[in-house]
């Protein structure tokens, strides 16, 4: 049975992340950008403006954005797991207001947030 | 949702359902493993030649499909028909040697079809071909 999707073999030789390589930290606020996108991105807009919480630090991985224009050499970039709230992403969310929500996103899509709210 | 990434029209999370999603899984057709097999020769880094694409190019094949194509396309329909604009986007293949190949396999199909129905007094074209 064919699995649903090859794994690029940068994600196959991926190192964990010494904290150091990261721009963000566990338990950080993040925003993540919003705004015109061209091409292939792997931030689904529903999370595009909201801010979450750094669960933690998957890897460091080749951009999805360069890998899908045929460059295979590119800087790779922290991934982040990061955890929503449900009503952060959802104004119209009716379920328990503490279910959250998480989404895998590259540092070049998050912003810091100064101030938690 | 924002306006400026509204048009991203594969970008469906939190948009409201139009159909239930059939959520079954049916068999492979042979063809639909060869597409599969295919997408990962053609993403291995150590075949000679290297990697040819990555599964990067092909979302974004997927991606870039008419909102028809998209909504009407199978799975590996989709898969195909990525995988054969990015080799053509690099020049791997031409549109000419795919016809080309693609009439040879189309007469090796119908001789074997011939084959398969000679002396069946019924047989007519356009009958069971899977």
């Amino acid at each position: 049975m064919p699995s649903s999707m090859p794994a690029t073999s940068t994600r196959k030789t991926a190192a964990t992340v010494p904290e150091a390589a990261a721009r963000f930290s566990t338990g950080d606020a993040v925003r993540v950008a919003n705004g015109a996108v061209f091409g292939h991105v792997r931030t689904p807009q529903y999370v595009r403006g909201k801010i979450g919480t750094v669960e933690r630090i998957c890897g460091r991985f080749r951009a999805p954005e360069e890998l899908s224009r045929g460059k295979y050499d590119g800087a790779q970039r922290a991934l982040y797991r990061v955890r929503f709230l449900q009503v952060e992403v959802w104004p119209d969310y009716h379920g328990d207001p503490s279910d959250t929500l998480d989404v895998e996103i590259y540092e070049h899509w998050l912003e810091p947030v100064r101030t938690k709210r | 949702m924002n306006e400026l990434t509204a048009t991203a029209h594969h970008d469906v999370g939190g948009a409201p359902g139009h159909e239930p999603i059939p959520r079954e899984q049916h068999a492979f057709l042979p063809w639909e493993l060869r597409v599969d097999a295919l997408m990962w020769i053609l993403g291995d880094a150590g075949r000679p030649g290297g990697r040819r694409m990555t599964v990067d190019e092909l979302r974004r094949g997927i991606e870039s499909l008419s909102p028809d194509q998209y909504r009407s396309l199978g799975y590996y329909e989709k898969w195909l028909t990525s995988l054969v604009a990015i080799m053509r986007e690099k020049g791997i293949v031409s549109g000419a040697e795919l016809r080309k190949r693609l009439a040879e396999v189309t007469i090796a199909h119908e001789g074997e079809h011939a084959l398969e129905h000679a002396g069946d007094e019924h047989a007519q074209d356009g009958g069971d071909r899977a």
